[in-house]
């Protein structure tokens, strides 16, 4: 019998949809879905998943996630979902509720960073959680004017003088309040009353300044260690007067996410400020000064999408180019253009593997290298060009290092269950041994990884 | 307690799903789909008698379902083969059909007749695997082993004379 080989597979490769049917290699595959490289010269069906909390929170998606562990005490998985935060026990696969009051739609994006977690949506004010509660991250300064008069007793305040208040809480320390009446007394003791109250519960007690008779700049005074006492004797001598009144602690915007870069917290996002990064203090990530910022020059229409570090350098990107930021202060920061003109679509969409940032764009998934990208999805471009416009604020992505694949969640249209349907349907899986792309059918909105808990 | 690897969260539910530890999607059974490039025969010299398919395929431990599909212009000429209910080849003695562990030198060969006048008006061939449902085992390896990788191909979709 004559036998005529026709198709030898030596190894299994990924799918490739730009070219013909007829002309792609012999390794590679008109449709994979569901089957994964894992495994040299292997088909094997992609792992499923069960469920991990047997109760639903409800309908709606997961807006948000991460693991958190506080120095000392276990891990803690923190997600937001309809409006709310919950903390779920990782033994027991139960949520309890630690906030309430967020938007129901917008994604939510968290950072843990110096024992706290940040937790941002773009819409409301940033938050924090310490292990114990969810608190505004930073402070706003009290609104009024504590008021000075002569107590009448003898003491050591001998000249003019004025007092400010500010607000206090575990973390941070608020801006000065508006100045009190100037008073002028002769060897007295002055009493201060309308000590400015905060409604912030996570404000624990108030600093006192005052001004050096004279003077203007205002100096520690003391401090009321509640939230209550609204009155307070000062006798402090000038010379007994401590540190300046802090400047610069203005709470942060309202951005849609964050990176750490350099000992600080960078944030953008924020609503009608497409094209501005900003930045915290130094080691003070709920302290963002006003003019700490930096206004990139994007294309019109264009609008920052994510940041991430990458090496010594902070990547902005935007939909269409990533710019880097270098420097060690705010007044060497530095912002210089790459040879990439290509951006992904959300802060989601950006995985970092080793030396290299993975995103997704409407164009198709590059990976970038701090100075060029390089397209790696042109054998699905085709599958990527079908994909609705109006879901890819949705994608998300992952590095699945056990695995060592890039995944993309994603919606195809060819996987709808019904012409509505425009959450994620399907996964764009890139096995960085082989090279190949595959598809799977799993619905996925976010992923939560433990490598940065595990690895601690 | 390890902490779960990675966990996914669902876009329509509040529910999150530990990933990549189970055999099926939260309990239900999902379709892995694998087809081969397309092979025409204009660009592939077939002998005029050919009517004959082989198709090895080294049995895993689930049940299969290889697919030859046959393009005659827009008329399709689907030939399937179960693997559940192959005999087993002279290569292996695996039992089909069980979610039982084949030896990685367990062969099943898929053969299909054709008609001889369909044949001489193929338009398009590819072999397609289909996993219908992994509720069986997981994971299903198909095609591979050692042997195969070093002196036969994965997969041979021949044709030839009797």
């Amino acid at each position: 019998m004559i036998q005529t080989e026709l198709l030898r597979i030596a190894g299994f490769r990924g799918i490739n949809v730009r070219a013909s049917k007829f002309l792609i290699p012999d390794s590679a595959a008109q449709e994979i879905v569901n089957f994964v490289f894992s495994e040299e010269g292997v088909l094997t069906t992609i792992g499923g998943h069960t469920r991990w909390n047997a109760t639903s929170l409800g309908p709606g998606k997961i807006q948000g996630g991460v693991w958190f562990r506080k120095t000392g005490a276990p891990p803690e998985l923190i997600i937001a979902h309809q409006g709310k935060l919950y903390k779920g026990d990782p033994d027991f696969k139960t949520f309890t509720e630690i906030y309430t009051g967020l938007d129901t739609e917008a994604l939510v994006e968290m950072l843990p960073y110096r024992d706290l977690l940040y937790i941002v949506n773009g819409v409301d004010r940033p938050l924090k959680w310490d292990g114990s509660n969810v608190t505004l991250m930073g402070l706003d300064a009290p609104t009024t004017a504590p008021t000075a008069t002569d107590s009448g007793v003898a003491g050591n305040l001998n000249g003019t003088y004025s007092w400010k208040v500010t607000f206090v809480s575990p973390t941070h320390e608020s801006h000065g309040s508006p100045a009190s009446n100037t008073l002028t007394v002769t060897n007295k003791q002055v009493n201060l009353s309308n000590i400015p109250v905060s409604s912030d519960p996570q404000v624990i007690k108030r600093r006192i300044y005052r001004t050096l008779a004279g003077g203007t700049v205002y100096k520690f005074v003391g401090e009321i260690n509640d939230n209550t006492t609204t009155t307070f004797t000062d006798n402090v001598a000038d010379s007994s007067l401590g540190v300046d009144i802090p400047v610069d602690k203005d709470p942060p915007p309202r951005g849609a996410f964050l990176e750490v870069f350099k000992n600080r917290l960078w944030m953008s996002g924020v609503a009608g400020q497409p094209n501005r990064l900003f930045f915290s203090e130094y080691f003070e990530p709920e302290a963002w000064p006003l003019h700490y910022y930096v206004d990139l020059p994007l294309a019109q229409g264009d609008r920052i999408t994510g940041l991430k570090t990458l090496g010594d350098v902070l990547v902005v990107y935007s939909r269409r180019q990533p710019v880097i930021v270098l420097g060690e202060t705010p007044f060497d920061f530095v912002v210089r253009r790459t040879f990439a003109h290509v951006g992904p679509e959300t802060h989601r969409s950006i995985i970092r593997i080793e030396n290299t940032h993975l995103f997704f764009s409407q164009y198709g998934i590059y990976a970038f290298d701090g100075a060029t990208a390089r397209l790696l999805s042109d054998d699905i471009s085709p599958i990527i060009r079908d994909i609705p416009q109006e879901t890819l604020k949705n994608v998300a992505a992952v590095y699945y290092e056990k695995k060592k694949q890039a995944r993309f969640a994603v919606h195809l249209p060819q996987h709808r269950a019904s012409t509505t349907d425009r959450f994620n349907n399907s996964e764009l899986i890139y096995d960085l041994r082989t090279g190949s792309w595959s598809i799977s059918t799993k619905s996925i909105q976010h992923y939560i990884d433990s490598r940065d808990i595990l690895a601690q | 307690m390890p902490l779960p690897e990675l966990l996914i969260t669902s876009p329509t539910e509040g529910l999150l799903y530990e990933d990549d530890i189970a055999p099926t999607f939260d309990g239900q059974g999902f379709t892995a789909t694998w087809k081969s490039k397309a092979l025409a025969p204009r660009s592939i010299d077939l002998p005029k008698q050919w009517r004959h398919f082989f198709v090895w395929v080294n049995q895993g431990d689930g049940q299969l379902i290889a697919e030859l599909q046959l393009e005659e212009g827009l008329q399709r000429i689907i030939s399937s083969f179960d693997l559940t209910a192959v005999a087993p080849s002279r290569y292996g003695t695996a039992t089909y059909g069980d979610s039982v562990y084949s030896p990685p030198s367990a062969l099943i060969r898929l053969e299909r007749s054709l008609p001889r006048e369909a044949v001489s008006r193929i338009l398009e061939i590819y072999l397609e695997v289909r996993v219908p449902d992994t509720a069986s085992a997981w994971p299903i390896k198909i095609i591979a082993n050692e042997l195969t990788y070093r002196a036969l191909p994965n997969i041979r979709l021949r044709g030839g004379n009797q």
